[in-house]
């Protein structure tokens, strides 16, 4: 069935799709926002770990259901690949409801460094991966990185980080304090002669535009706030999208296909309804921003004789470049004195030395307090055990009663690489609940990431050690040789929630699908909105600068939109 | 999802139709509940199963001064999951509680929950490196159900009690998550 036609579709409502309606229907175009997952709202919000985002054995909190949606991953092309669910490390889940990914996430709010758009200038290219530059530099994005900032609303202190690019305004709120958890980390980092700072957080410090501040309950990361001082998409710009009344958001709709008439432009979105309902949504634009890996599984699914291998994929880039911060490393350091208190949101401390700086590889990343370990469960779960063995007995219990109120978790995103192998594609045979065939993932960690991996561990152990851990719980720094035979020997990969790339934007059509301002290089009325667009990740958490591009690539179609027909 | 007044639970339901929810949901419910009964106050669990399951969760998390996995209803937990979200994994249950009841009849001549303390650590030992003996084990990995039945376990005891287990908030009071209770009366 096709519906009336209206000038843009936008697909997904996470950081990218959410700004892309609202700058759109602000502009006076006629949006239509879909969504696969269903609406969420402060009132579901829960304090039960076992109904939020963690991975737990049941349902993810915020989607996406774990049998609906299998895909399948490899570690290489050689390999065959085994299905697995949302559920299951490696999968490169983002949540599905209102909001995408961001009703639960942790809100950390980075800017990217201004080296990290130009890596391949700086480092060249490390053998066996793609690094390349952006075709933007960070002063094209800061503008919007501000708009971000300000029309989000996002806590922290302009130069209270020293290595921060160059900013044009200070943030619209302070940052939230210290916890005792960051002021054991500050006091560590410190002694070292690092620059610790409070994080830049996507929760309001001080009511703002109508939202109260953050109360400080204990459920924050991977869980919906119940307040909504959380900035999440769902309680910030899809209203705001909303109250223009030219945007009609559409939940439960499951995008199949985009469509192309007979001169190979986008002409209509192919969705299945939340009555399973085929339907066809026309446009004059179509702004896709389903996440890194949604968004390339739609163009690769949306087949035509024009485009006979997917959408805007010509050139067999699309899902190639594709990104996550596989050199993660989280480490808790286990302290005498009580340091728990139960008040959140349980990160609130970072220092970013090692960002393209002393001895990180490529472009290092900051490091930061987090929150993971304050839940009995995940604490239960990953502290206790001897290596290689789960954690139990009464040793394991003993353990986990005395060290829950003395441990600080840290947790550093590490690099994350472009490479040869890692892609996704369409599983041949896989399909999901709605028939449509599901992504493949292919991916192994770079020896580079694994380096990363270790460099940012042994950097913990420092930390800690200089706070204060208890020595003889702190595992031994890796040696050289270590982390050489680690980094030969690579058996890990995947992608988690901070994937980007995979419809990299470029000056080369050869070899980038999006050009400089993320419309498809062979369809002109195609526009990405989302961290598929990103040529490498930075160090950071990436959501604000998903958003600050979406603001970008948003005020760039309203500028050349003339009405009808969208025209270069 | 309240512009279209279906949950999400349902509407998961709805597509299931298409697909493969629930053709593992029938198989689930017809191994839970064709042939034996279920323990009384239990949904899912046999009377032998729930004694077995309880034995093994004891030994994940005994008791001392605080609650073990028994007394804090981690058996009453798992029940409950698999007679609702997860009951595609309870012919899983079934097949590794069998398993473990007879290696340990083979072993010492009891079924686990009769056997000692230490004797059932040391077959949770074994289970965990994938040494089990038996044939029982044949059927269904030895490491993998200890994996499964461990995180349930964890679950159970350190989840919210809403969820059938950590009775009496046990291992929030334990832990300390839970701001500690008030000994005395407000001072005036």
């Amino acid at each position: 069935m096709s519906l009336p036609k209206v000038n843009a579709v936008v697909v997904g409502s996470g950081a990218g799709g959410a700004v892309a309606a609202k700058c759109l229907s602000a502009a006076g175009l006629r949006v239509v926002l879909l969504e696969r997952g269903p609406q969420v709202n402060a009132g579901q919000a829960t304090h039960d770990i076992l109904h939020s985002q963690y991975d737990t054995s049941g349902e993810l909190g915020c989607g996406p259901a774990l049998a609906a949606n299998p895909r399948t991953y490899r570690l290489t092309p050689e390999q065959r690949a085994r299905r697995i669910y949302p559920n299951q490390g490696g999968y490169g889940r983002t949540a599905a409801c209102t909001g995408g990914g961001t009703p639960p996430y942790g809100c950390m709010a980075w800017r990217f460094a201004e080296k990290d758009f130009r890596l391949k200038s700086l480092y060249g290219v490390p053998a066996g991966t793609t690094v390349e530059d952006w075709p933007i530099s960070y002063q094209d994005l800061e503008p919007y990185y501000t708009q971000a900032e300000y029309e989000i609303g996002i806590s922290g202190r302009a130069g209270a980080n020293p290595f921060e690019a160059p900013r044009s305004q200070p943030y619209p709120l302070p940052p939230l304090p210290y916890d005792r958890g960051g002021r054991v980390f500050a006091r560590g980092a410190r002694a070292l002669g690092l620059h610790p700072f409070p994080l830049p957080l996507a929760i309001l410090s001080r009511p703002y535009d109508g939202r109260p501040a953050c109360i400080h309950c204990n459920a924050c990361e991977r869980f919906l706030c119940e307040v909504n001082a959380k900035s999440a998409m769902h309680a910030t710009l899809i209203p705001k999208a909303l109250a223009t009344g030219l945007c009609e958001l559409r939940t439960g709709c499951m995008a199949r296909e985009l469509r192309v008439d007979a001169r190979g432009r986008a002409r209509a979105v192919a969705y299945h309804g939340p009555d399973g309902q085929l339907q066809e949504q026309p446009a004059d634009l179509v702004i896709v921003a389903c996440s890194a890996t949604e968004t390339c599984r739609l163009l690769l699914n949306s087949k035509s004789k024009l485009f006979p291998e997917g959408l805007a994929n010509r050139q067999g880039q699309v899902g190639r470049h594709i990104m996550d911060h596989t050199g993660g490393a989280g480490l808790p350091g286990f302290f005498a004195q009580p340091i728990y208190q139960p008040s959140g949101p349980g990160f609130t401390a970072a220092v970013a030395d090692f960002v393209h700086a002393r001895g990180a590889p490529l472009n290092g990343s900051m490091i930061a307090t987090m929150a993971e370990l304050r839940q009995p469960l995940a604490f239960a779960e990953n502290c206790g055990g001897r290596f290689g063995t789960h954690p139990w007995g009464l040793r394991a219990k003993q353990f986990v009663r005395h060290y829950f109120r003395r441990t600080v978790g840290l947790y550093a995103p590490g690099i994350g690489l472009p490479t040869e192998n890692n892609r996704v594609d369409l599983d041949p045979e896989v399909r999901d609940a709605w028939g449509i065939p599901v992504l493949r993932v292919t991916h192994r960690a770079h020896p580079l990431e694994v380096r990363s991996s270790y460099f940012f561990r042994n950097r913990m152990i420092e930390i800690l050690r200089a706070a204060g851990a208890i020595e003889a719980l702190l595992p031994r720094p890796a040696s050289e040789a270590e982390i050489e035979r680690a980094a030969s020997h690579i058996r890990w990969g995947g992608l988690g929630e901070h994937q980007v790339g995979g419809c990299r934007m470029g000056r080369d059509p050869k070899t980038s699908v999006l050009n400089a301002n993320c419309q498809a290089h062979e369809v002109e009325n195609l526009f990405v909105a989302d961290g598929s667009s990103f040529p490498s990740i930075g160090g950071f958490n990436p959501s604000l600068t998903i958003q600050a591009n979406a603001y970008r690539v948003s005020a760039y179609i309203a500028r050349e939109w003339r009405g009808g027909a969208f025209r270069t | 999802m309240p512009d279209t007044g279906i949950t999400r639970r349902k509407f998961i339901g709805l597509l299931g139709a298409a697909g493969m929810p629930r053709s593992a949901r029938r198989r689930g419910a017809r191994a839970g509940t064709a042939k034996q009964k279920a323990a009384p106050g239990y949904q899912a669990l046999t009377a032998e199963q729930v004694s077995t399951l309880t034995a093994f969760a004891e030994q994940m998390i005994p008791a001392d001064a605080d609650a073990g996995a028994r007394e804090a209803g981690v058996g009453h937990y798992i029940d409950h999951i698999l007679a609702g979200a997860q009951r595609s994994k309870l012919p899983r249950y079934a097949a590794g509680l069998a398993a473990l009841d007879q290696t340990a009849r083979s072993l010492h001549g009891r079924k686990f929950a009769q056997c000692t303390f230490q004797q059932q650590t040391a077959l949770c030992q074994a289970l965990e490196q994938g040494r089990a003996p038996g044939a029982a084990w044949r059927k269904i990995s030895g490491q993998r159900f200890f994996t499964l039945a461990w995180r349930h376990v964890l679950e159970g005891y350190y989840g919210a009690p809403a969820n059938g287990g950590n009775a009496g908030y046990a291992s929030w009071h334990m832990t300390g998550f839970l701001p500690p209770r008030r000994r005395r009366a407000v001072k005036r």
